[in-house]
């Protein structure tokens, strides 16, 4: 009942909005571009997760063994995480970007996933996509709307911020954390 | 501005240049370098073809034609050779590693007019068979063979064949093909299934016979040859043709309704 009152909250918070309005837009340009065939490109946007790289590449190799370990896909993820919650101090700029390219790279990934890997892999890439989309949604809004608060703080005197960017906080760690244990297993 | 003088001295002194101008230094034996030996290749061809059928996208059958001679008056023994490009994988930082162990991918059979069939040693990517000219002597020399083709770039909405297969005739103890009095002795037969395209087609007249796209040209060959297999067929995507339909589907919903608010 309380987490159905703090997302309703969190819907009406214009910083959640934000956040999901650019990880989504990343993830539809990433998505058309990776359909139409353009995602080799010299910019490896899809290696950023290397959770969905892995099944992108096993697809096309079955019976391959993967070079990357467990303890990679959680250092990148933690360390995507750190880059769009703590990039809100930055008056929110780097989680701007950093929630597009994300938004991207899962975008470019799943199209060849589809197509080529098992049923499988591929319901495991899809809810590791939707976990983690949601951490990065979350947490960014909470980014977001500590860098309006520092932007506020350089206006004013008064270092003020919102409940909902805890609430925010909170749950895109523990949408991270469920992420993790799903590239754990 | 003496001890500077003192130093160059010492320099100098410590110089081989110094030994030399004082003639202690061993005379240098004069280099001598060899001339290179002009020498044509004792092999020559006097009709080539190849004959090359790609049956479907996984397999392709190949023919090859060749009469040698031997111009110089000693016995010539050669090395007749076919080779396959070996699958490569694009470098990506997370890609996994090919599989090591793979089944065999082509097959030779090589005919000697004079001698019959000869003996085939053949590893993962190389068949090679030694036959003899006696001077002055030729030989027709027939090989046929398969290859088996692969798909090795996958794309959303193409499905890529890329094969090389390479022909190469020498003298065992010279490394050295044999040169051909015109670079465009070699006739290629190409055919294909009609619903690949081959990357240079639109250079080439495409003639059309029981499904099958036949293009014929010829290629310079000196004593070796490359064959390419670049073909590619349009294909349909469908899983994520439908996430892409249904994300479509979804954004123009979304400008609708907004849209409707707004009236």
């Amino acid at each position: 009942m309380k987490i159905g009152m703090v997302l309703r909250d969190l819907y009406g918070f214009k910083w959640f909005k934000i956040s999901a309005a650019i990880f989504l837009g990343g993830f539809f340009i990433g998505y058309n571009l990776g359909f139409l065939d353009f995602v080799p490109t010299p910019i490896p946007f899809q290696y950023l997760v290397p959770y969905l790289a892995k099944a992108m590449s096993s697809a096309y190799y079955p019976g391959s063994v993967p070079q990357i370990d467990k303890l990679d896909y959680v250092k990148y993820t933690f360390a995507e995480a750190v880059v769009v919650l703590g990039g809100g101090v930055l008056i929110g700029l780097v989680t701007v970007g950093a929630l597009f390219i994300l938004g991207l790279s899962v975008g470019a990934t799943l199209p060849s996933i589809l197509e080529y890997a098992g049923a499988a892999a591929t319901s495991q890439s899809i809810i590791f996509a939707v976990l983690f989309a949601c951490a990065m949604i979350f947490l960014g809004t909470s980014g977001l709307s500590l860098g309006s608060s520092i932007l506020h703080l350089a206006k004013n005197t008064a270092f003020k911020i919102d409940r909902r960017t805890y609430d925010a906080f909170l749950l895109g760690l523990a949408f991270l954390i469920l992420s993790i244990l799903m590239e754990l297993f | 501005m003496k001890s500077l003088e003192t130093a160059v001295l010492l320099m100098l002194c410590t110089s081989p240049a110094f030994a030399v101008w004082l003639g202690e230094s061993a005379a240098q034996p004069p280099i001598l370098v060899a001339l290179p030996q002009v020498s044509g290749s004792p092999l020559a061809f006097k009709q080539i073809s190849l004959d090359v059928k790609v049956v479907n996208g996984t397999y392709a059958e190949f023919e090859f034609l060749a009469s040698v001679l031997n111009t110089s008056n000693q016995t010539l023994p050669y090395v007749i050779e076919v080779s396959i490009s070996t699958e490569y994988g694009p470098y990506y930082i997370f890609a996994p590693p090919q599989p090591t162990v793979k089944q065999i991918e082509f097959g030779v059979e090589i005919t000697s007019g004079r001698l019959g069939s000869l003996n085939v040693k053949a590893d993962r990517s190389t068949a090679r068979a030694l036959s003899s000219l006696e001077a002055e002597g030729g030989d027709r020399i027939r090989l046929d063979g398969w290859v088996a083709l692969t798909q090795i770039r996958y794309l959303i909405w193409r499905e890529y064949v890329e094969k090389y297969v390479s022909f190469s005739f020498r003298p065992e103890v010279v490394y050295e093909g044999p040169a051909l009095p015109s670079e465009t002795d070699l006739e290629v037969t190409f055919s294909y299934p009609f619903e690949y395209t081959r990357t240079d087609e639109a250079n080439l007249q495409v003639e059309i016979l029981d499904g099958y796209k036949l293009v014929r040209y010829s290629e310079r060959f000196y004593g070796g040859y490359g064959l390419s297999f670049n073909l590619y067929k349009p294909r349909i995507p469908a899983t994520s043709l439908i996430v892409f339909l249904a994300l479509w589907i979804l954004l123009i919903a979304v400008v609708v309704a907004v849209r409707g608010r707004h009236v």
